[in-house]
């Protein structure tokens, strides 16, 4: 009979916690929003999964036990999270080399006033960064990565956090996920709030194609420079340009193939699964999350708002006006923020197409919230 | 602590709008340029494409005029 109990004991039904069903519950959500709704399925389902394993008690698969240096007792996502997120912070990186190598800069060359709006997106960035100091829940590390949410970049709110604040990288890339899947429910209404049926009228012409040349150098000069200001975000910023110098020199098709394929993909397998593994049910049901939700909310909606006021603010001054529903896609959130600009652009008229004008600020958002992580980086680390 | 966060910010703020500003700098110059390098080798491209034509007209006249007079 004691053997029995003992068994009972070492069971995962006898461990079970009602935070590990809150969690399962979660998992299945993500799940369903992956699998149904199609919404940032390639980074829900993994973490739905992920999120599923860190609450079955018992499996151990995102321990990891660096006291043995045999890492015999260590699970599989435990060592992923251990070597490549918080002892070498290099699966971001490559991931944004995957990404550089599928991203067009076209856009933003043509019409290079949109990388303003890039930056005002960021404000939504800091507006969070002071609402977590405020709170007296967190650090200023821990701040700086909740922040670092309004960003809506995924691999950027990893890497910031797996530097800063280790504790809440589960929690903060899910919300950033999470957010940038919820993008066509939390953008359209702030849009139609801050702008007329006039602004959102506004047709911008379309500038053509681009010299060769322009693409090639453009990247050169962005990493030469970001770099020179900013050390601190060369790890994001090089890898970004060197994917998109790749793809536009033309001459190496199949290092552009395995960066933007297999590469991005692999990484993503390893990075949501293991970032899902770090949302353990008891560690993260907490006071704390319930704030991180709401800061990162905030963050988006005012990165969202202010990216659609300096737009307006600049058509004060411009000739050719741009349409402000743009501005919103300086969260990057790429391509899907720039996508709900174009359909909100549709909706007043269906010959308006800002797709490709939108990405202009979206690309933007990108560079510009890696330049904030990497300001962070080198400030309060 | 949220003194620190204000400096943060300004800087931060700051230095994003800066970095891209001198960004937009560049791609403006760099399409300066590019424009300037085109027109220039479209002028070269025209004035050799003067010359060409009017070498051909010159060979041309000429062998009509030996034509003539080897006909006469």
């Amino acid at each position: 009979m004691d053997i029995f109990i003992d068994w009972v004991k070492t069971t995962g039904i006898y461990n079970l916690s009602w935070e590990n069903l809150v969690m399962f519950a979660v998992a299945f959500f993500f799940m369903y929003l992956a699998i149904k709704k199609n919404m940032e399925s390639y980074e829900l389902l993994p973490i739905g999964l992920g999120v599923i394993i860190a609450n079955l008690p018992l499996a151990g698969m995102d321990v990891f036990d660096a006291t043995s240096g045999i890492h015999q007792s260590s699970g599989i996502f435990g060592v992923i999270f251990y070597y490549t997120l918080s002892f070498w912070n290099i699966l971001p990186p490559i991931i944004f080399l995957g990404l550089g190598a599928i991203t067009d800069f076209t856009p933003l060359i043509n019409n290079p006033k949109t990388l303003l709006l890039g930056a005002a997106a960021q404000i939504g960035i800091f507006v969070s960064f002071w609402g977590a100091s405020l709170t007296g829940y967190f650090t200023l590390k821990e701040a700086a990565s909740i922040g670092i949410i309004g960003g809506a970049d995924g691999p950027t709110t990893i890497f910031l956090t797996s530097s800063l604040a280790p504790d809440l990288l589960g929690i903060t890339a899910v919300i950033a996920y999470s957010y940038m899947a919820a993008v066509a429910f939390i953008q359209p209404p702030i849009m139609k709030l801050l702008t007329t049926k006039s602004e959102r009228n506004i047709i911008m012409k379309d500038s053509g194609p681009v010299n060769n040349k322009l693409t090639i150098l453009f990247p050169n000069i962005a990493m030469f420079l970001i770099i020179l200001i900013v050390p601190r975000s060369a790890p994001l910023i090089s890898m970004f340009m060197i994917g998109n110098i790749l793809k536009e020199s033309k001459v190496v098709p199949r290092l552009v193939d395995a960066a933007s394929n297999e590469l991005i993909n692999l990484s993503t397998i390893f990075l949501m699964i293991t970032i899902g593994t770090q949302l353990n049910g008891p560690k993260v049901i907490n006071v704390e999350t319930l704030l991180i939700l709401g800061l990162g909310l905030v963050a988006f909606a005012v990165g969202s708002a202010s990216g659609i006021i300096l737009a307006k603010i600049m058509n004060l001054f411009l000739k050719q006006k741009i349409n402000p529903l743009i501005g919103s896609a300086g969260v990057s959130a790429v391509p899907m923020a720039a996508r709900i600009s174009h359909h909100m652009g549709q909706e007043e008229n269906p010959n308006n197409y800002l797709l490709s004008h939108a990405m202009g600020p979206n690309v933007a958002g990108v560079i510009g919230s890696a330049v904030i992580a990497g300001l962070f980086l080198a400030l309060i680390n | 602590m949220f003194s620190k966060a204000v400096d943060l910010t300004i800087f931060g703020i700051t230095i994003s709008f800066l970095l891209l500003t001198i960004l937009i700098f560049f791609i403006v110059i760099i399409k300066y340029f590019d424009k300037k390098l085109d027109n220039n080798q479209n002028k070269k491209q025209d004035s050799n494409y003067a010359k060409v034509l009017a070498a051909s007209v010159a060979v041309s006249l000429v062998e009509s005029e030996l034509e003539h007079y080897k006909s006469a």
